[in-house]
């Protein structure tokens, strides 16, 4: 008999379909928009059985005048009902080092200032948040930057990417990524060695080896991302979208309901009557009380230009009663018109999204992120050569989040897109 | 209704200025009270509802199945009409709060004002074009009214940045990215510094000082016997 083993996947029979209990992250600390979301605390881990969404679209409604004089009933009718789902997905960091390096951290202060395997385990959980919050601005397809109309082709490198909506900013250094054709066909994988994302200068990657065939146009995806119909972690522009076509979380977007409130500024700078209009659209939807507790969030390159139009900051001292000053810039909350701005780097620098975190929510495996463990508690395993079979002196890790995002209520949420970048970024 | 004190009137004209209209530059007001003109397509649901319950989604649990299975709420909204309306300007904000005014400049055309529609498509949401200007809130909100020393620190405040602006929209521009890319960079320095010092904690509780790592020291020192001893940092 061959052997068989055990995966999640063959036994979802013992698998219950969620359960609705609350795990919180303790190491989420800072105000990103990816803690913003984890503040709202419900987080629902789910088994390998997808996270249900059913909605009931409309009820018996077809009614007519009937001839009980040999007349022919009409049809029957029976309420409608759409299905949405949510599945987790998984993202890792590996970690490896060799025992060399773990000797030399283990030496104390004599021998090195802080050991190098200590300190890259702790950087991973860091880096996890920002990766999060930089997957929280694509578009739930994985897909992170995009090659410029400028790059030569030809396996030139580095790649210029669009300065919009990201840039490089989506993008980290020794990221591996995919480089696909804008339908999503795989033109090959690359490891990126140096990612020049400074604000205001030309957005570029420089790639271990160039996929050959790359050329303007082309997306650069996240790795392991499927090909022709990639789906990842959605993020605001999934959400917060005014389309009428595709699905959200399942549900074809011509039912209304799911389509969320925006306003198309058609390349035009930011206004007020833009911002006005966005949140008009969400008070016409819900009714004034449902408009109390959202905030904006834009890249600071629309908050400057928004400066520009002659507003003077406002700031909301921070707790303990310390005052404003010129050194609270970016440490106090940013206001206007009261109502909080959350500035992020990350962000798209072509829209503000009217943001509500009470209809946000998350579903996860486990009490995510979490270090690979096996059933002995090992979390640190040792390499092996492929050729020989014996152990190498490397030792690998992973740190592993689960998770995706949905929104329970598209109209609450409201955008202004395709905003003029300032010409100064 | 809130009436502000002659007095406080008084000194908003006299040191905020007026504008083209004599009228004052700077207002109070509780901003319950500030009220705006929008048409739209209003939809009206039944009192006491939550934001989700008005057509969202309900995330419950459903008795006798297993787990947890959602579906769409089923309240319907009482009316959908489309109708002007006077409405809170300021939803979000409760209590005094200083406006300051804006030049009809400020929000574009009558052209670009009316180009902004409802739901329907045609019925200009934004209400009458604001031809004189408009008051647009800059500071607050407070629970009490804010005395004039805390007015003219206000006013002079927003003044100055405006007046002592220096260099172009560009170098401005980029010294507040710089100045953003500067903080975030700290900001991520910090986090990894208080990761790695948690980290340290975790992989050495021989070291540690925390409560969790001594009594892990406790349960070593029962496991070998020594249950009566307490045993500190090493």
């Amino acid at each position: 008999m061959a052997a068989v083993t055990g995966q999640a996947a063959t036994t979802q029979q013992l698998q219950l379909e969620a359960l609705n209990k609350t795990i919180k992250l303790l190491l989420e600390k800072d105000d990103t928009l990816d803690n913003r979301i984890s503040e709202r605390g419900d987080i629902t881990p789910v088994s390998l059985r997808s996270f249900r969404v059913r909605f009931q679209t409309g009820f018996p409604g077809n009614v007519a005048l009937l001839n009980l004089d040999g007349g022919i009933l009409p049809s029957g009718g029976f309420s409608t009902w759409d299905q949405g789902t949510i599945t987790p997905l998984a993202t890792v960091i590996p970690v490896e080092y060799s025992k060399l390096t773990d000797i030399i951290g283990e030496g104390g202060p004599k021998v090195v200032s802080e050991n190098p395997v200590t300190k890259t385990l702790a950087d991973v959980a860091v880096q996890m948040r920002k990766n999060r919050d930089q997957f929280l601005q694509q578009a739930g397809d994985g897909k992170i930057g995009q090659v410029d109309a400028t790059y030569a082709g030809g396996g030139a490198n580095p790649i210029i990417l669009t300065s919009t909506p990201w840039g490089a900013r989506l993008i980290s250094q020794n990221q591996q990524v995919q480089v696909m054709t804008n339908a999503y066909v795989l033109r090959g994988i690359c490891y990126v060695t140096n990612c020049n994302n400074k604000l205001g200068s030309t957005q570029s990657i420089t790639v271990d080896v160039v996929p050959s065939g790359t050329v303007a146009g082309d997306f650069i995806m996240v790795a392991a991302v499927a090909a022709t119909t990639p789906v990842f972690i959605y993020g605001l522009p999934y959400f917060h979208n005014t389309a009428t076509t595709g699905t959200f979380l399942g549900i074809n977007r011509t039912q209304n309901y799911v389509v969320a409130n925006g306003v198309a500024a058609g390349g035009a700078p930011i206004s007020l009557p833009m911002l006005r209009a966005a949140m008009n659209r969400v008070k016409q939807s819900l009714g004034s009380g449902a408009v109390k507790t959202q905030v904006w969030h834009t890249h600071m390159a629309q908050v400057q230009a928004y400066e520009e139009m002659g507003f003077a900051k406002q700031f909301i001292p921070l707790q303990g009663g310390k005052a404003g000053s010129l050194d609270m810039l970016f440490d106090g909350k940013y206001t206007i018109a009261g109502r909080e701005v959350i500035e992020n780097v990350h962000a798209d620098t072509t829209r503000w999204d009217f943001m509500e975190f009470d209809s946000w929510g998350k579903v996860t495996w486990g009490s995510a992120p979490f270090w690979f463990k096996n059933r002995s508690g090992q979390w640190v395993f040792q390499l092996y050569d492929p050729s020989s079979g014996n152990p190498t002196t490397n030792e690998a890790c992973w740190y592993v989040d689960c998770r995706q995002y949905y929104v329970d209520n598209p109209l609450a949420i409201s955008s202004v897109t395709g905003l003029k970048l300032p010409t100064y970024n | 209704m809130h009436v502000v004190p002659r007095e406080t009137q008084r000194f908003l004209k006299r040191y905020g200025g007026v504008n083209p209209y004599n009228q004052p530059k700077w207002r109070l007001i509780v901003s319950e009270e500030c009220l705006v003109k929008e048409a739209g397509v209003w939809t009206d649901w039944a009192e006491g509802l939550s934001t989700k319950e008005k057509g969202g989604l309900n995330f419950a649990p459903i008795e006798g199945q297993p787990g947890v299975v959602y579906e769409r709420f089923r309240n319907k909204p009482i009316r959908v009409v489309t109708e002007v309306r006077e409405t809170q300007k300021y939803p979000q904000a409760e209590g005094w709060i200083l406006e300051c005014w804006r030049p009809a400049s400020s929000y574009g055309t009558p052209e670009d004002w009316y180009s902004y529609v409802a739901s329907d498509g045609i019925t200009p949401m934004l209400g009458p074009y604001p031809e004189c200007g408009d008051y647009e809130m800059q500071f607050g909100p407070w629970e009490k009214l804010p005395t004039t020393d805390i007015l003219q620190t206000l006013i002079s405040r927003h003044s100055s940045s405006i007046a002592n602006r220096t260099g172009t929209p560009f170098s401005r521009a980029v010294e507040y990215l710089q100045r953003a890319e500067y903080a975030a960079q700290r900001k991520e320095e910090k986090l990894k510094e208080e990761y790695a010092a948690q980290f340290r904690d975790v992989l050495s509780p021989m070291k540690s000082t925390s409560l969790e790592a001594s009594r892990w020291r406790q349960e070593l020192a029962a496991r070998t016997g020594n249950e009566n001893q307490h045993i500190g940092v090493l």
